[in-house]
């Protein structure tokens, strides 16, 4: 019964939505995208969507336009999605229970010596990086967290300290000393460099898994003695890697349809990305076909992975073959990539074996 | 409090997935994996941004290549470039490096077509004052 109030306030506020959304909001958001003045609509775009600014100089009033559509579709995904999980709670917490995952206290040593040798590895040029930055303060834009905290670029003296802390902290958890306290500074600092760094009018995604990792670890060594938890956890960890190659699918195919699924579309990304392969890629009827289907069909399926071992082993050797080939082919990413880094997130006893 | 623990880990991340993707902008550390999303035009070209500075003396001095090439100043010099404020880019490069003692700074657009050809464009030259 409760539930069942809670379906109908919440299926009210949305119809509520998207009619007000239809009926008024859609026309005043094109006619501020065809230049009426509006102040409230322009506050709000500079906090949420800063690179309009850019943007507007580059796509007509459709983009804009159907920028909004999303949302409203968007939150009626959600909102479908939200209900599925709460009528299909008890079978989602059963599938949940039945992922595999065996962090034990012992490998979670080697968990915390991987994940800080990997991060002291990410972060190695990073005084010579912040060097360079400082010298081109005058293009400091804060980030939305930034923007109430750190107005003007922080002073290169507190970026060094901040990155010595970084690099002291990291050693420290990988020759587990104070591991609980020093994995938190050490997660720490390397988001607050991150947030400097992006606030370059560029955010990287390279790195979104990788801190939820550690942020997650760092859960893990505050729960050492409770097994239990460092199963849900692990858990944890992999439902949030998958998602994240499930969300840039899910973004393509809402952003511009089935397009990735064509040969062209593909010919495109490759000439604007040109590498030594290219010539041999674009002039290949085949590879350009399999390719960008093989990677729209890697992204979307990637949730089956927390099926069980066997589809986590087959995730793990195309998800090496779709960075690798996205490094390759586009020059984008790393060979070895911060999002492969976090497949240990899989490991399990009998893959030890 | 175990089930706490767990609770707000997935409630964090359940919140830093959705966010982004209804809002379709990323609100750091939470970010929208919108990565080669959106559908090319089919006569996109790859672009390059050349700095370079004359000193006092009248020498012409190039930005290395190298610097120039990385994602992060191709972005910076693009995002000016779009927004139509080479002057100002050029200005706060000029505020970046005043000890290369420029007299003035140029950029230029280097336009790579898919056969390889190249087209260069003089984009503005700040003078200093």
């Amino acid at each position: 019964m409760k539930l069942n109030k809670w379906y109908l306030v919440i299926s009210i506020i949305l119809v509520g939505i998207v009619g007000v959304y239809s009926l008024y909001v859609r026309d005043t958001v094109i006619s501020f995208f065809n230049g009426t003045e509006n102040v409230f609509l322009d506050k709000i775009i500079s906090v949420l969507y800063p690179r309009y600014y850019t943007d507007k100089f580059r796509f007509n009033v459709d983009f804009f336009v159907h920028k909004c559509d999303q949302i409203v579709v968007r939150l009626v995904i959600v909102y479908l999605l939200g209900s599925l999980f709460l009528i299909f709670k008890s079978n989602i917490n059963k599938w949940f229970n039945s992922i595999t995952a065996n962090f034990t206290l012992n490998n979670i040593n080697y968990l915390n010596i991987y994940y800080f040798v990997f991060l002291l590895w990410i972060c190695k040029d990073w005084y010579f990086l912040f060097n360079d930055l400082y010298q081109i303060k005058a293009f400091y834009k804060p980030i939305l967290l930034f923007s109430f905290s750190f107005k003007s670029m922080p002073n290169i003296l507190i970026l060094n300290l901040v990155l010595s802390v970084l690099y002291l902290a990291t050693l420290s958890s990988i020759f587990n000393i104070y591991r609980k306290w020093s994995s938190v500074l050490s997660i720490i600092c390397f988001v607050f460099l991150q947030m400097v760094f992006f606030s370059f009018e560029k955010i990287d995604h390279g790195y979104v898994p990788f801190t939820f990792l550690g942020l997650i670890i760092c859960i893990v060594n505050f729960n050492q003695n409770n097994q239990l938890i460092i199963n849900q956890l692990q858990k944890i960890a992999q439902v949030m890697l998958v998602a994240c190659y499930y969300f840039a699918g899910l973004e393509k195919i809402l952003s511009s349809g089935f397009t990735w699924f064509e040969a062209e579309n593909f010919k495109v990304f490759m000439l604007m990305h040109k590498s030594y392969f290219t010539d041999f890629v674009v002039n290949n009827r085949v590879l350009c076909a399999i390719l960008p289907i093989g990677a729209m069909l890697f992204q979307l399926l990637s949730p089956l992975a927390l099926y069980n071992r066997k589809m986590s082993v087959i995730f793990i050797v195309f998800g090496f073959l779709f960075h690798f080939n996205t490094w390759l082919l586009f020059g984008v990413g790393a060979l070895l990539h911060p999002w492969v880094v976090c497949y240990i997130v899989f490991w399990n006893k009998k893959m030890e074996s | 409090m175990k089930f706490k623990i767990v609770n707000i880990t997935v409630s964090i991340f359940v919140l830093g997935f959705i966010v982004p993707f209804v809002l379709q902008t990323d609100v750091f550390p939470f970010v929208r994996f919108g990565m080669f999303a959106e559908k090319p035009k089919i006569n996109s070209q790859k672009e390059l941004f050349l700095i370079s500075y004359q000193t006092k003396d009248g020498k012409l001095h190039a930005i290395d290549y190298q610097f120039t090439k990385q994602s992060k100043w191709h972005q910076l010099a693009l995002n000016y470039h779009l927004r139509k404020q080479e002057i100002i880019y050029l200005q706060k490069l000029n505020e970046s490096f005043v000890e290369y003692n420029a007299r003035k700074w140029f950029i230029d657009k280097v336009v790579i077509k898919s056969n390889y050809q190249q087209d260069t464009v003089k984009l503005a030259i700040y003078e200093v004052k």
